[in-house]
């Protein structure tokens, strides 16, 4: 075990980001 | 902050590796934060994930929240990975097992400063400074407002304080201690949306100079 690469890190990020947006979009179109 | 070929540990034990990414996206893509936070920054992301991923992936830059919690792990990480620089943020974070904090401040010191000297790495220390500093002297800290002081100025190479004028969102960078090189101040322009400190402008620096006169 050792400390993560950003890539990693980025990896969750992204995957987060994408959720809030498909939530954002839905709340848009209703 | 370094080339390609460097490995860099960033102990972001105040922060999670998330947070502080996302304050590495922010700044390099300058994406502002809050939308980054909120999640509405996927498109602008998008648009410009090429040049963080770049960054990213061709950096070996290594977040950890999970390991360096304690000094004897953060130097146990280190002689482990044989980086090429270290951060560890902040200080007065990092857990002392049974021994008296400053006491355990001054034995990481040593301790580092040895493996690092061996391992040929370098390391930045980011310190608290004491509450009382604000109230005492509002114009600029100094050496002996860090936590810790003396153990913290003995031992390190070099000293740099921050200074925040939050009207003017400018900050002020001391160098208080170098032990190979001048010691002096530069103001910089403080960009909170990105995370980012920036040179003045030309035109800004004019108008500095006016309202000097």
């Amino acid at each position: 075990m050792k400390p993560a690469h950003i890539k990693e890190i980025l990896k969750k990020i992204i995957a987060n980001l994408e959720k809030k947006n498909e939530k954002a979009d839905k709340q848009r179109t209703g | 902050m370094a080339s390609n070929d460097l490995t860099i540990i960033d102990f972001t034990i105040e922060m999670t590796e998330e947070q502080m990414c996302e304050r590495m996206i922010t700044h390099i893509c300058e994406i502002d934060n809050i939308k980054l936070r909120q999640g509405h920054a996927l498109s602008e992301y998008n648009e410009k994930k090429k040049l963080f991923r770049s960054w990213a992936i061709e950096k070996n830059v290594l977040l950890t929240n999970k390991y360096g919690r304690t000094f004897d792990d953060l130097l146990r990480v280190c002689d482990l990975i044989k980086p090429d620089f270290v951060i560890v943020d902040y200080i007065q974070m990092v857990k002392a097992d049974g021994m008296d904090k400053k006491a355990a401040i001054e034995d990481y010191l040593i301790r580092i400063g040895e493996l690092a000297k061996d391992m040929n790495f370098g390391v930045i220390n980011i310190s608290q400074l004491n509450r009382g500093s604000a109230s005492e002297d509002k114009s600029r800290p100094h050496i002996h407002h860090l936590k810790w002081s003396g153990v913290l100025e003995e031992f390190s190479d070099s000293v740099i304080l921050l200074s925040w004028d939050s009207d003017a969102n400018e900050y002020t960078i001391y160098v208080e201690k170098q032990r190979h090189g001048e010691v002096g101040k530069i103001q910089v322009k403080f960009m909170p949306e990105y995370n980012k400190f920036r040179e003045f402008t030309l035109k800004e620096k004019g108008e500095m100079m006016e309202n000097k006169r």
